[in-house]
């Protein structure tokens, strides 16, 4: 046993002399927590970009894909509780779904073994987007975006940059029906043809859409954890594309 | 003693491991942010939830959770993560 694996050993829970089966572990249905399986070894780069390593950071490579053992059948809201959802929506993930979650989270399960594999506690509203075959179903009202380049010549050389604060959306799921955490005077608004600034509900939100994003939280400025922030880190992206993911009250107008 | 709304009084199960060497490692030497416990009582449940545990359940639970109750500690059911 190495000394990882040492250190390791006595971080992760062993439940082989608990239980006899996985599914023998009952959740506690108003708790939000989904037991989920390690699928991701970011210990080797499935990318095949060569990187430059500038600096090691944990967020980078960080585990945020596992896929779903069991999950509560409904999603508990009510702010006055900690066990509380950050988001009134529906439990959109189901057994054997793939799911990504964000960086916190990531950092802050707990692990357990049993038989040789690991798994992992985590909490829905740490879910971003569950991968069901080839579908990409983003939950917790979270939208998926992808980035705008623009290119621009510079003496005889092109120059490719990203559009700070303008991207198109890639995959919507379902719309939240109440939000944990404040978002007021952050509306939505929608340009017409005569480029007047009218409102709009996130309703009107579709696939395809161009939307503008709040100034202050920029695609080329967004860290882990950030309003917006990229779904997988680029050194062990699984996903055919980069994506970056926000909550809808994040976006200021569709384009 | 009757608990308040998702109140839950635990008695901590402390295990000792012991290696295939035969050392013994206290379960004070481990990192565990999980505890294993036996559910002594609960209280009624949250205003919009009941109770999910009963009395005599064993669970685990976030050790660094809740306080002490003499030998016993006191959670919430938030704090629990499964029943065993």
């Amino acid at each position: 046993m190495s000394a990882r694996e040492f250190r390791q050993s006595r971080l992760e829970y062993n439940l082989d002399n608990e239980i006899e089966d996985i599914h023998d572990l009952k959740l506690i249905q108003t708790n939000n927590i989904l037991l989920v399986e390690r699928i991701q070894d970011t210990s080797t780069y499935i990318n095949s970009n060569i990187e430059v390593v500038k600096e090691w950071s944990a967020g980078e490579h960080a585990e945020r894909i596992f896929k779903v053992v069991k999950a509560p059948k409904t999603v508990f809201f009510d702010p006055r509780y900690p066990n509380s959802n950050a988001y009134a929506t529906d439990m959109e993930v189901k057994e054997g779904d793939t799911v990504f979650i964000n960086l916190s989270e990531s950092l802050n399960t707990f692990v357990y073994t049993f038989k040789g594999k690991t798994y992992h506690t985590i909490r829905y509203d740490s879910i971003v987007c569950a991968k069901r075959g080839d579908d990409i179903v983003p939950v917790n009202g979270y939208v998926l975006l992808t980035p705008i380049e623009k290119s621009r010549k510079v003496l005889e050389y092109e120059v490719k940059s990203v559009v700070p604060n303008e991207a198109k959306v890639a995959y919507i799921g379902s719309r939240n029906r109440e939000y944990k955490r404040n978002y007021r005077g952050r509306s939505l608004k929608k340009v017409d043809s005569q480029r007047t600034i009218v409102d709009f509900s996130d309703k009107d939100l579709h696939v395809g859409d161009i939307v503008v994003l709040n100034s202050t939280l920029a695609l080329t400025g967004a860290e882990q954890d950030a309003a917006i922030w990229p779904l997988e880190a680029s050194a062990h992206r699984v996903l055919d594309k980069p994506y970056f993911v926000c909550q809808r009250p994040r976006i200021v107008f569709i384009r | 003693m009757r608990l308040l709304d998702d109140r839950v009084l635990v008695k901590p199960i402390i295990e000792e491991e012991v290696t295939k060497g035969g050392i013994i490692i206290p379960d004070s030497a481990k990192n565990h942010q999980v505890g294993k416990a036996e559910v002594i009582e609960t209280g009624s449940g949250g205003k919009s939830f009941g109770m999910t545990v009963s009395n005599g359940d064993t669970i685990l639970y976030n050790k660094h959770a809740g306080e002490p109750w003499d030998d016993n500690k006191l959670i919430r059911q938030s704090d629990i993560i499964f029943i065993l």
